[in-house]
């Protein structure tokens, strides 16, 4: 049998449920954006619970609270992305997609409880090849002299902690230490989507690879 | 799903030539370890330090091929892949403890499984294993893409290789 979830949990899960309403670009902009706003107010929520939890020494719940907060994050950039797109910022949308993409796949690996979060990160892709023209993902290649954990401080090399695993409510990443470019390279499936080719120049301006508009160069004085 | 074999250029003797020590269990090798002329042009990928902490977490005996002093940087490639680094089994491990081998690879596999968590669509990973063979000594490569549940095939096909 499975355990109940503890009432703020549940609490939250109601909230998701009533903003995932507004996943759509024909829902109305000013719901929109009260539900961000709750969901803003949720997040603090979440993270004043997180630090109890933390406080408490009860690492399931604080990575449970993480999944939480991920999910929080995930239903925000989504409804952001959809407000922009009815603003016609495409590139300002373009980032919130990737950020929703991101904290999505922060949940299912924040909590066992998130692990059914597949077909969220589905149904993003999804959205990113039908709604936005195909990208040019740039990817930078680094030469790092020391990886500290962002865990416990020490030399990654000799700690036990691994990159992406939930802790205590934090993730574990390294913190590069003494970097050098190595190279930059054109990938198919980059860190962060974000990092991508976004104008080139053409007769007349530079097209933006985005709108496909072709905009003048801009000559400062 | 892909498994190519390939010949490997002489480890032991590489290691010899480069200075580096011989390693008693795993080793993971740099990725440029069959063109560097010396340790200092020794480059590793950043997931070689994820992949000894999980070898340490499961007790699987693994030796370093330099002093700390001498460790080769990291290239961190900021792409959404799981690169995991070439490891090398030494004869002497197969004919002692093969065990360690499925072990090893089901630790990995399981990392990966749960680097892949939550992403829709195609769990691809690439693994290259150097293998020594038992009598002559001599390396052979093999490459390993595909699905995370191939990988528990590999210690099958590694030994069959060090029997040659």
């Amino acid at each position: 049998m499975s355990k109940p979830l503890p009432a703020f949990v549940a609490e939250f899960n109601s909230l998701v449920k009533e903003s995932e309403i507004m996943l759509s670009i024909a829902r109305d902009s000013k719901l929109q954006r009260a539900a961000c706003a709750a969901m803003e107010d949720a997040l603090q929520m979440v993270r004043t619970e997180k630090q109890e939890a933390i406080a408490r020494g009860d690492e399931d719940y604080a990575n449970l609270l993480l999944g939480c907060e991920s999910v929080a994050r995930a239903l925000l950039a989504e409804i952001n992305m959809w407000l922009l797109l009815k603003e016609e910022k495409p590139n300002e949308a373009w980032n919130h997609l990737v950020a929703a993409q991101m904290a999505s796949v922060d949940a299912a690996r924040a909590h066992e409880g998130f692990h059914h979060l597949e077909h969220h990160h589905q149904r993003l892709e999804a959205i990113e090849n039908l709604v936005f023209p195909p990208q040019v993902f740039v990817s930078s290649g680094m030469l790092v002299g020391y990886q500290e954990c962002s865990i416990c401080g020490h030399d990654y090399d000799d700690c036990e902690h691994l990159v992406g695993k939930p802790y205590m409510g934090q993730f574990c990443y390294i913190i590069a230490r003494d970097i050098a470019l190595d190279h930059v390279a054109i990938v198919e499936h980059p860190a962060d989507k974000r990092c991508r080719i976004e104008q080139f120049s053409v007769e007349g301006g530079t097209r933006n690879r985005m709108t496909w508009r072709i905009e003048p160069e801009s000559h400062d004085a | 799903m892909t498994t190519t074999i390939a010949d490997y250029p002489n480890v032991a003797e590489r290691l010899a030539v480069l200075g580096c020590n011989f390693p008693d269990g795993l080793a993971l090798l740099p990725t440029n370890f069959e063109s560097a002329t010396s340790i200092t042009e020794f480059r590793q990928v950043s997931e070689a330090a994820t992949v000894k902490t999980l070898l340490r977490n499961a007790s699987i005996p693994y030796s370093e091929l330099f002093d700390k002093s001498k460790k080769p940087p990291y290239v961190q490639n900021n792409s959404f892949e799981w690169v995991a680094p070439t490891i090398f089994v030494s004869a002497g491990l197969i004919s002692g403890n093969a065990n360690y081998l499925s072990v090893a690879l089901n630790v990995l596999s399981n990392y990966a499984t749960d680097f892949f968590k939550g992403i829709s669509g195609g769990k691809s990973v690439k693994l290259e294993i150097v293998v020594e063979k038992t009598k002559s000594k001599t390396c052979k490569k093999i490459t390993y893409q595909g699905g995370i549940e191939g990988l528990k095939d590999l210690p099958e096909i590694i030994r069959e290789i060090a029997d040659e």
